[in-house]
C-alpha cells in the first residue's frame, strides 16, 4: 500500500474528487514524511506547517460545502526559495537576504493560488542559483533521499530531493543553465524547463535575466504537464513573457508517436560521459527505435562553445542583478559603519558565498571597459549561432535527447575543491537555456543503481511535443521495469 | 591672447506622464510624504521586473520630432551599473548606442544659430537624498536619508552637439528647449523644482589651436546659474592656462552661494558602467504609423507660435517674450478672445500684470485676473469709459480681489468724466483758485500748463478726460 | 584580470590569499574563454535578445504600490519615513 505521500498530484486530486481523501489527510501524510526525513535531507529552508494544514482544512471545508475547486485545489506544492511569497522570508539560500521578507507575491505564486494549491516550504538551493550539487547553500546542504553521501543536484537541489522523497507531492524550481533538470535527473523525478519566456519571472529573484524560468519538478510527466498549465501564460507585468495561447498540456499526453523524428545528440558518449549514463542513453535510443520512431543522429557543431559561451553570459546579467544586494534597502546589514562604500563591501563580502562571489567578478570582468567586446559581446555571438544550430537541427527532427548529466550524482563534497568540475555538470543542459528552447528530464532506473536523467529538447514552444515523447518513454520504461515512480 | 569656447549641453527633462517609466507608482512626488509612492518594480525589490509607459515613448518621439531628429526604427535599453543610495537596483535603465533620436538640430530665436542635437533618449530618474545638516549640503552630513518616490520617473535626455561659442548662447538654447518642451506638452522644464537639469561641458582654446580639454560642470539651477557657471569656469580655465598650468579633465560643481565651481576630484576613479542592453526588457519598434499619429497630434511649437503671434500684430520681441513663457502665451491667446487688439494686450501683460505677478512670484494663471476680464478692462478703456491711469489703478484693485472691472470701477465712482460743462466748471474752479499760476502762464511760463492741468485731474479725482481737459483749459486760460 | 581593480568595481573585499585563488581560478576559467575567440562570428549578430518581439508597452494609469509600512518594514535602518544610509563621500 502506498502513503499519500508516495503518490502523484494528478492521482490524490482524483482521490479528493471521489471523497477518498481529504486534503487534511494529504497535508498530514506530507507533514509527516517531512518529520521523518528532513532532518536527515534538509530538502527545506522553512515548512509552513501551520498554515498547509489550515488551509487544507478551508480546502476540505469549501468541498464538503459543495463549492466548484480547480482540479489541483489542496494538492501541496514545495517553492524554491527564490520565488518571492507574500508576508514570508525569503533568502535564495543566502545570507544577504537573511530576513528579507517579500511584500508581494511572485506572478506563478498567484496563479498557484488561485488554483487553491496550498504552498508547504520554501526549499533549499544553491546560493542565488549558482550551483550544480546545492552544496553552496548558505543553509547547509541536502543530501540526494536515494543516497545520502550524495549531492541532490543544483541549483534547485532542495525542490527535487523533496519531490523524490516525498517531502513534497510537486514542486517548483528555476533553471538557468539546467538548475530543474540536472537534480530531477539526480534525484530520479521528472523535471520542466518551459520556454524562454512561457512562464513569468516576475517574482522570481533573478540569476542571468536572458536565462532564467521557473518550472516544475514532479513525480511523473502527467503532474509536470499540469503544473506547468497552471504557471505558463502571458504575464504584463514580464516584458519577456511570450503572448501566446497556453494549449492544455496534458491534452499531448498519450498520443502516438507516429510520423514524429527524434534526434539524437551526437557527443553523448563522448569523453568525460559514464559508463551508466551512456548505457541508459543506448537503452532508451533502443526503446524508441522499439516502438518504432524514426531516430536519427543530430550534428549540433556550436555545442561544444556553450559552457564557455554561458560562463561569460550569466555571471555578467548575474554581477548586475546582484548589485542591489548592499545592506540599505533589505536583508543582511550592518551598525555603526563610517560610510557607505564600507557598508556596501562589508556586507556583500559577508553576505556573499565564495561561488557567488567568483561569479560576481567574472561577470563584473567580461563587462568591463575594455572586456566587453571580447568576452559579453562575443559570447552572445557565439550564442546566436548554438541557437542556429537547434534552428537547423529541428527542421529534420520534433525532438532532441541526450543524457540530461554526464554522470550520476556524485559524492558529497567531490567536486566543491574544483568549480570548474562542477560546471562540466551542466554542459547538456546549458545549451537548452542559452538557446531559449524547452526541455524535461526523464529518469531511468537501472537495476539498483543511482538514475540516469534523459533529456528530451524541443524547440521554441515545443512544449506539447517533449511531453509527448517523454510521456511515452515513461510508459515504455515502466513496462520495462525501468522506473520508480508510480 | 584670444580664446575660443566651445560648450555643449545635456540636458534631462522630467516627462509628464501620470505614471513612471516602468512602473504604475505616480510621477507627481514634489511635496509628497517620502517612500509613500513606490512599488516593487521602483524600488528594485528582488523578482521585479520593468514594464515600459507607452506614454513616455510618445512624449520622447515628440521631442525628437520637434528637434528635427533622425528617429531610428529600432532602439533599446541598456543597464548602466553603478553603486549609489539613491539608484535603487545599482543599475540605472538608459539608452545607449541605439537611443529613440539622433542627429537634430535647433535655431535659436534671437541669434539664429543652429544647434546640433546629438541624441534624445529616455532613461528612469533615481532617487532622492536628504543630507540632514544645516546647510543640507552632502559635504557636511555624517549620514543620508533616502527618499525613492522620485526613481524611476521618466526622462529624456538631450544631449547638443558642441556648438555654443559663448554663454549667452548656451542660455538661449536652454530657454529655447524649454519652451518647446513646454509647448509639446510633455514637460513643464522647471529647473528650479528639478523637472529640467542641465549639465554643460566646457574647453577653452587659443584661436587656430586645438580644442581644449572638456570640463563637466553639474548643479546649476536656473537660467542665471547657468550662465554665471559658465562664465566663470572659462574665466578660470583661462587664467589656469595663462599662468602656465593645465586644465584637468574632470567633473565640478557650481556653488551658486560661493559663485564659483568646484572641483569633485578626491571621489573615486573614473566610472566604469560596464553598459550591456537590458535583458528585461524588449526592443522598441517605431513604425510609420505610430509616428504618422504623433506627428498628427504634435502641438504648435514656439517658432511657429511666434510667427503667428508676430502675424497678429505683435512686435518679434513682445512675441518671443511671450512664447518662452508658455504660460503666458495661452494666456494672450484667450484673452485676445475678448479684445480684438493684440498689441494692445500684448502690451498690458507684459506691463502691467508682469509686475504685478513678478512682486507676487505667481503664475498669470494663478492671479485672481481671468482673460475676460483683462479683456473687459480693455474695453472700458477703449470705449472711453476710464482713462488709461484709471485703468491701472482698477486693474490693480481687480489683481488683489479679482473683482470685475466694471463692479470696481462703479464702486469706486471712477468713471471718466467726458462730460465738457463738467469739466468747464472745473476747469473755472481751478483758475479762480489759482490766480499766480495764470498769471506766471501769460508772462510765459509754459510748464505751469500742466500744473494747472494735474489740479483739474486732482479736482476731478483723475477720472477726467485729460485729453478734454487740456482742450477746455487751454480755451478758458 | 586586475582581481584588485574588478573587486573594487565589484564592492568585494578580499583576503591576499583569497585574491591568489581568485586570479587561479580565473586563469583556469580563461583556457575555456579562449576557445570562444576562436569561432568565426564574422556577420553574426548577438542574441541580445532571446524573444523575438517589440518590447510591449502599458498604458500610462496609475496603479497601487506599496504601503510605506511594507517599505520601512523590511529596511534596515530607517528614519522618519526615510531609509537611512551612512555618510556619502
Amino acid at each position: 500500500m502506498l502513503e499519500l505521500f508516495e503518490l502523484p498530484a494528478w492521482r490524490l486530486a482524483e482521490m479528493m474528487r471521489s471523497g477518498k481523501v481529504t486534503a487534511l489527510d494529504i497535508v498530514e501524510s506530507v507533514l509527516e514524511r517531512i518529520e521523518e526525513r528532513e532532518t536527515e535531507l534538509h530538502c527545506y529552508n522553512e515548512v509552513y506547517k501551520e498554515e498547509a494544514i489550515r488551509e487544507a482544512e478551508e480546502i476540505d471545508r469549501q468541498r464538503k460545502a459543495g463549492e466548484d475547486l480547480p482540479l489541483l485545489a489542496g494538492i501541496p506544492i514545495a517553492l524554491k526559495d527564490n520565488i518571492c511569497v507574500r508576508g514570508k522570508e525569503i533568502t535564495c539560500s543566502s545570507k544577504i537576504l537573511r530576513s528579507f521578507v517579500s511584500p508581494y507575491d511572485a506572478t506563478v505564486v498567484q496563479r498557484i493560488k488561485s488554483q487553491k494549491m496550498i504552498i508547504i516550504g520554501r526549499t533549499n538551493m544553491d546560493e542565488f542559483a549558482m550551483g550544480s550539487s546545492t552544496e553552496n547553500s548558505a543553509y547547509g546542504i541536502t543530501r540526494n533521499p536515494l543516497d545520502t553521501s550524495r549531492v541532490p543536484g543544483g541549483s534547485s537541489g532542495g525542490s527535487a530531493a523533496a519531490v523524490a522523497s516525498g517531502e513534497a507531492i510537486v514542486a517548483l524550481g528555476s533553471d538557468t543553465g539546467g538548475s530543474i533538470r540536472q537534480p530531477a535527473a539526480f534525484c530520479g523525478v521528472v523535471g520542466l524547463k518551459p520556454t524562454y519566456g512561457l512562464v513569468s519571472r516576475y517574482g522570481l529573484i533573478a540569476f542571468a535575466s536572458s536565462l532564467d524560468q521557473i518550472g516544475p519538478i514532479t513525480k511523473d510527466v502527467r503532474d509536470a504537464a499540469l503544473i506547468l498549465g497552471v504557471i505558463a501564460g502571458k504575464d504584463d507585468r514580464d516584458s519577456t513573457s511570450l503572448p501566446v495561447d497556453v494549449p492544455r498540456y496534458e491534452d499531448a499526453l498519450g498520443d502516438t508517436l507516429d510520423g514524429m523524428r527524434i534526434g539524437v545528440m551526437e557527443g553523448y558518449d563522448a569523453e568525460g560521459v559514464s559508463e551508466e549514463v551512456v548505457s541508459a542513453m543506448e537503452e532508451v535510443i533502443e526503446i524508441f527505435r522499439t516502438i518504432g520512431v524514426d531516430v536519427k543522429k543530430v550534428n549540433l557543431p556550436y555545442m561544444e562553445y556553450a559552457l564557455p559561451c554561458y560562463y561569460i553570459i550569466a555571471p555578467a546579467e548575474a554581477s548586475s542583478n546582484l548589485a542591489r544586494y548592499d545592506g540599505v534597502q533589505y536583508g543582511m546589514s550592518e551598525d555603526g559603519v563610517g560610510n557607505i562604500r564600507e557598508l556596501y563591501r562589508k556586507v556583500r563580502t559577508a553576505g556573499f558565498g565564495d561561488e557567488v562571489k567568483r561569479r560576481i567578478m567574472m561577470g563584473t570582468y567580461v563587462l568591463s571597459s575594455g572586456y566587453y567586446d571580447a568576452f559579453y559581446l562575443k559570447a552572445q555571438k557565439v550564442r546566436t549561432l548554438i541557437r542556429q544550430d537547434f534552428e537547423r537541427a529541428f527542421e529534420n527532427v520534433d525532438v532532441i535527447i541526450g543524457p540530461t548529466s554526464p554522470t550520476v550524482a556524485f559524492s558529497i563534497g567531490e567536486r566543491t575543491a574544483n568549480p570548474i568540475s562542477m560546471y562540466l555538470s551542466d554542459i547538456f543542459t546549458i545549451p537548452v537555456n542559452l538557446a531559449g528552447i524547452s526541455a524535461i528530464s526523464v529518469p531511468v532506473f537501472r537495476g539498483d543503481g543511482l538514475p540516469v536523467g534523459i533529456h528530451i529538447m524541443g524547440k521554441v514552444l515545443g512544449e506539447m511535443d517533449i511531453l509527448r515523447v517523454s510521456y511515452r518513454l515513461e510508459q515504455e520504461l515502466k513496462e520495462r521495469g525501468l522506473y520508480h515512480g508510480v | 591672447m584670444e580664446y575660443e569656447t566651445v560648450i555643449g549641453l545635456e540636458v534631462h527633462c522630467q516627462l509628464l506622464t501620470d505614471s513612471k517609466l516602468f512602473c504604475g507608482c505616480s510621477t507627481d512626488y514634489i511635496g509628497k510624504e517620502p517612500n509613500t509612492n513606490v512599488c516593487p518594480v521602483c524600488l528594485g525589490l528582488p523578482g521585479s521586473l520593468p514594464v515600459l509607459n507607452k506614454k513616455a515613448l510618445e512624449f520622447a518621439l515628440r521631442a525628437a520630432i520637434a528637434l528635427n531628429c533622425e528617429i531610428l526604427p529600432y532602439s533599446h535599453f541598456y543597464r548602466k551599473n553603478y553603486f549609489y543610495p539613491d539608484l535603487p537596483k545599482a543599475y540605472q535603465i538608459t539608452q545607449y548606442d541605439i537611443p529613440v533620436g539622433r542627429n537634430g538640430w535647433i535655431e535659436l530665436p534671437y541669434s539664429h544659430k543652429r544647434i546640433g542635437i546629438t541624441r534624445i533618449h529616455l532613461e528612469e530618474d533615481a532617487g532622492k537624498l536628504v543630507h540632514p545638516t544645516k546647510t543640507g549640503r552632502i559635504e557636511h552630513a555624517t549620514y543620508s536619508l533616502v527618499d525613492y518616490n522620485r526613481a524611476g520617473v521618466p526622462l529624456i535626455e538631450i544631449v547638443s552637439e558642441p556648438d555654443f561659442t559663448s554663454p549667452s548662447e548656451a542660455k538661449e538654447y536652454l530657454m529655447e528647449l524649454r519652451s518647446i518642451v513646454q509647448h509639446l506638452g510633455i514637460s513643464d522644464g522647471n529647473m528650479e523644482l528639478g523637472s529640467m537639469r542641465c549639465d554643460a561641458n566646457v574647453s577653452v582654446h587659443k584661436k587656430g589651436e586645438r580644442l581644449g580639454v572638456k570640463v563637466e560642470l553639474k548643479n546649476m539651477n536656473s537660467f542665471k546659474a547657468l550662465e554665471r557657471a559658465l562664465n566663470y569656469e572659462i574665466e578660470r580655465q583661462i587664467e589656469l592656462i595663462e599662468s602656465g598650468g593645465e586644465v584637468e579633465q574632470e567633473t565640478r560643481h557650481w556653488s551658486e552661494p560661493e559663485r564659483k565651481t568646484i572641483s569633485l576630484r578626491g571621489k573615486e576613479e573614473a566610472q566604469d558602467y560596464r553598459y550591456f542592453p537590458e535583458p528585461d526588457l524588449l526592443p522598441i519598434y517605431v513604425n510609420d504609423i505610430m509616428l504618422k499619429e504623433i506627428k498628427k497630434s504634435m502641438p504648435e511649437l514656439p517658432a511657429d507660435r511666434r510667427k503667428r503671434f508676430v502675424s497678429m500684430g505683435i512686435g518679434e520681441k513682445e512675441a518671443s517674450i511671450m512664447v518662452i513663457e508658455k504660460s503666458i502665451g495661452d494666456y494672450f491667446e484667450e484673452a485676445v478672445k475678448y479684445f480684438d487688439d493684440a498689441k494692445i494686450i500684448a502690451n498690458w501683460i507684459l506691463g502691467d500684470f508682469l509686475g504685478e505677478l513678478n512682486k507676487a512670484g505667481m503664475d498669470i494663471w494663478d492671479s485672481k485676473v481671468k482673460p475676460s476680464q483683462l479683456g473687459r478692462l480693455l474695453t472700458l478703456i477703449k470705449n472711453g469709459t476710464i482713462s488709461g491711469k484709471i485703468a491701472k489703478k482698477v486693474f490693480s484693485i481687480m489683481f488683489s480681489t479679482g473683482e470685475d472691472p466694471d463692479k470696481i470701477v462703479k464702486r469706486e465712482g471712477l468713471v471718466q468724466i467726458v462730460d465738457t460743462s463738467e469739466i468747464e466748471k472745473v476747469v473755472d474752479e481751478v483758475l479762480r483758485a489759482n490766480p499766480d499760476a495764470v498769471e506766471s502762464y501769460h508772462k510765459g511760463k509754459v510748464n505751469i500748463f500742466n500744473f494747472l492741468v494735474g489740479q483739474v485731474m486732482k479736482a476731478t479725482r483723475g477720472k477726467a478726460n485729460p485729453n478734454v481737459v487740456r482742450d477746455i483749459l487751454q480755451k478758458k486760460i | 584580470m586586475d582581481v584588485r581593480h574588478i573587486s573594487k568595481l565589484a564592492n568585494l573585499d578580499f583576503t591576499e590569499d583569497e585574491l591568489k585563488e581568485m586570479e587561479k581560478h580565473f586563469n583556469s576559467i580563461m583556457q575555456y574563454f579562449k576557445k570562444l575567440s576562436s569561432v568565426d562570428t564574422e556577420g553574426v549578430e548577438p542574441t541580445f535578445y532571446v524573444i523575438k518581439h517589440q518590447t510591449p508597452m502599458r498604458e500610462d494609469k496609475l496603479k497601487k504600490g506599496l504601503d510605506r509600512k511594507d517599505v520601512l518594514d523590511i529596511a534596515p535602518h530607517t528614519e522618519g519615513g526615510y531609509i537611512r544610509v551612512p555618510q556619502i563621500r
